[in-house]
Order: structure tokens, then sequence, then C-alpha cells
């Protein structure tokens, strides 16, 4: 009797949906390996959220560089961002339910994708997570 | 009389307040209030015939109680968090308008770099000659800060790799040029109150720097940082445009009535532009 639902071709099914949810960042909780990343903060326009120079330093100098300049940007929702880079404008365009929020991309090229702690040490934790110590 | 918090100074910071503001010496010795090897150039805005900047939104942000300054101020400056802060990690280097009278388009321009930096934008040094420039036909001429930082938002500003800083030369206003200075435009600014401390002090809570005119000086600079002063009273960090040989690396701090502009402008978004 053939089962309704083989085996083999349910298991390829799953390992396709895994697949994609790695690919997608796994829901962003997927834990990423860490090293240099890319990350994009977006935020309303009263106030940028990363304004402690201890996490703004551990960004210059955990984030991939793009020529002499790292990675980081943190960006109003409403920036004219035409003549930034592809890698960043891609991340831009990546849904987001609230303000502020952030992308952080491996090298590999997956993202998490949440939203921003307030506080400075949960800031830096997020980001070490992601970025290594 | 205990004041309860004090802002920390950088090292030999000036302090330029109503006893001394015509002369000021800085560890160097020379005077530096009177610009005496440096151009200023500001000439206040007719208020009748500008009375309001054109593009620029209205105040139209939260007024922070000052009863609640310095408990702010205290958590940044422990944080390491405030403008002034993030100038220091940074790097960024103050502007030098030399002989010139733009200090009214230094002032925004240095408004414009500060928000590159915010954004973690890479740095690019930027020309106050070529906005300063088109506004007066080429000519070596003051103004205000609210002309300049409406010709950065409507035409942008130059790199300085392709208009020098001070150059009054028309060999630079060039198509490409232009187009170039179109990707460094200021999206958003605030048009603050005339003499309006209250404001300025909500600006440099919230971390956004301020082109400031102050006529007593005839002089525009940047805004970057409110301070408490040891009596109590408080005072207003600026970004001078005179090089780093004036005050602290360029920094210095105003009290008293000198610290009141009166004209003054806060940016807010500047477009996102990789190198």
């Amino acid at each position: 009797m053939t089962p309704a639902f083989p085996v083999k071709q349910t298991i390829n099914l799953a390992l396709i949906a895994l697949l994609v949810w790695l690919h997608f960042g796994g829901g962003g909780v997927l834990p990423l390996a860490a090293g240099p990343i890319r990350v994009l903060v977006i935020y309303d326009t009263v106030e940028q959220p990363i304004n402690a120079t201890s996490v703004i330093h551990y960004l210059r100098t955990h984030c991939v560089k793009d020529g002499d300049t790292a990675a980081f940007r943190q960006w109003a929702a409403t920036v004219d961002a035409t003549n930034e880079s592809p890698d960043f404008k891609k991340l831009f365009a990546l849904p987001r339910t609230k303000l502020p929020w952030v992308f952080i991309q491996s090298q590999s090229g997956k993202v998490l994708s949440g939203p921003l702690p307030a506080v400075i040490d949960d800031q830096l934790a997020l980001f070490k997570k992601w970025g290594g110590p | 009389m205990n004041v309860g918090f004090v802002s920390r100074l950088l090292s030999g910071e000036p302090v330029i307040g109503d006893a001394n503001a015509h002369r000021i010496a800085p560890a160097n010795g020379s005077v530096v209030i009177q610009g005496d090897h440096y151009g200023r150039g500001m000439i206040p805005r007719d208020r009748r015939a500008h009375p309001k900047i054109y593009g620029a939104q209205p105040f139209d942000m939260e007024l922070i109680p000052e009863s609640e300054w310095a408990v702010m101020l205290e958590q940044q400056e422990k944080e390491k968090s405030s403008l002034t802060d993030q100038i220091l990690e940074a790097g960024l280097p103050p502007l030098n308008q030399q002989q010139t009278s733009f200090c009214w388009a230094n002032s925004s321009t240095m408004v414009a770099q500060i928000l590159r930096m915010q954004e973690g934008e890479p740095q690019v040094p930027l020309s106050p000659a070529s906005v300063a420039c088109p506004i007066n036909g080429f000519r070596n001429q003051g103004g205000w800060c609210g002309q300049s930082i409406t010709r950065i938002a409507d035409n942008g500003i130059a790199p300085q790799s392709l208009w020098p800083a001070n150059a009054i030369d028309r060999q630079y206003f060039t198509d490409a040029e232009q187009a170039e200075a179109a990707k460094y435009r200021i999206q958003k600014w605030i048009e603050l109150g005339n003499r309006n401390f209250a404001q300025v002090a909500t600006c440099m809570l919230k971390r956004k720097p301020c082109a400031v005119d102050f006529n007593w000086w005839s002089h525009s600079v940047a805004a970057i940082g409110l301070v408490r002063n040891k009596d109590g009273t408080w005072g207003l960090r600026i970004y001078n445009s005179w090089g780093t040989t004036f005050g602290t690396n360029g920094m210095a701090v105003l009290t008293g009535s000198k610290m009141v502009p009166d004209d003054a402008v806060c940016g807010e978004i500047i477009m996102a532009k990789a190198a």
C-alpha cells in the first residue's frame, strides 16, 4: 500500500522549508555566526536611537568596511537613500513593523531584523551577539 | 552654593561670557574672539524682508523643561552620548574659513557634516564656498545662516575635492560640481525662534546640531552642546570655523547673554550618500 505522503517526499519538503527559513534569517531568531556585520538602524525623526559612543565605537570597529567607512548607518525613515550603496538600499527596503528598527546582516547575507532595544547595554549585547566580542 | 551637577569642560576650553567676551586668551595665548586672524561675516537677518526661512519647518519638538536639563545632561555626559562626545569620537575636524566672510555658510556646512556623521556616512569634507558663492555672486560678502541652509536644501554642498573650502572662483561652478553637490542636500531643518535659548537647549539635548548667528559677534557658528556651569547657569558649546587653533580644537563655551543666538536653524535629516 502506498502512503498518502511518501516519506522521501515529506523529508524533501521539510528540507526545502528549512532552507527557505534559513535564507530569510530564520524569522529573526536563528543565531548567525559571529563576525563582521552590516547594520542599519531606522528611526523616526524625533531622536536618533544610537547615541552612546561605546555603541558607536563598537559598530565602527566590528562592521565590515565599505572602503574606509564602517558599514553602519542610522537613518530617519524618511531619508533619501538614492545615492547610497545597493547593500544598504536593500536593507532599507525590507519590511519593518515599528521604529526604531534594526537590520543586522552577516557576511553570508543572512539578515536579523527586529526592534532596536532602547537601553545602551542591551544594544551592545545585541550587536556583540552577531558581531562578536 | 551647591548647584549639583556641573559639566566637564574639555582640556583648556575657553568659557566666553559677558565679562570677558572681548579678550579671551586660550592656552596658546592669542586673542581669539575678535577673529584677528580669521574672517567672520554674519549680517543680521532682516526679519521684515525675511519673516520666515524659506522651506524650514517650524519648531515642532516637545520643549524640554529647564527643570529636566541637568538630569538629562548628566546622564548624557555619564554615558558619553552627547553630541560633543559623538563629534570627538568620530574625530570630525573643525572648518576653517580663513579670511573669508563666509562664517554663515561654514556654520550650516558644519551642521551638514555633523548630520552625516550621525547617520554613519563617510566623512567627506564639504565646501562652504560652494554654498556662499552662488548666493553672493562670487563676492566675499557676509550673510546669515538661514540663507546658507536654504541653499544647501535646494542645491546641496560640493565636496572640497571639487570646490576648495574657501575658493571664491567661478571655475568651480560647473555642471559636474552641481550634480555632485545635489547629493549632499539637507532634507529637513527647523527654524528656531528669535533669541529662544530654550529651543536651542532642547535641540542640544536631543543631539541635533544647530547653526547659530550672534549679532554681538557678527559671527555664525555651529552649536553642539549644552553645558552646566559651576554657578548653576547654562552655557552653549560651539564649534567655530577658525580651524583648530581656536579654543580647544575649535570648541568653546559661550555663557550669559553671549550664548543666546539671534537666529538659529536646526538640522535634522540629510540625504544618505555613500563615498
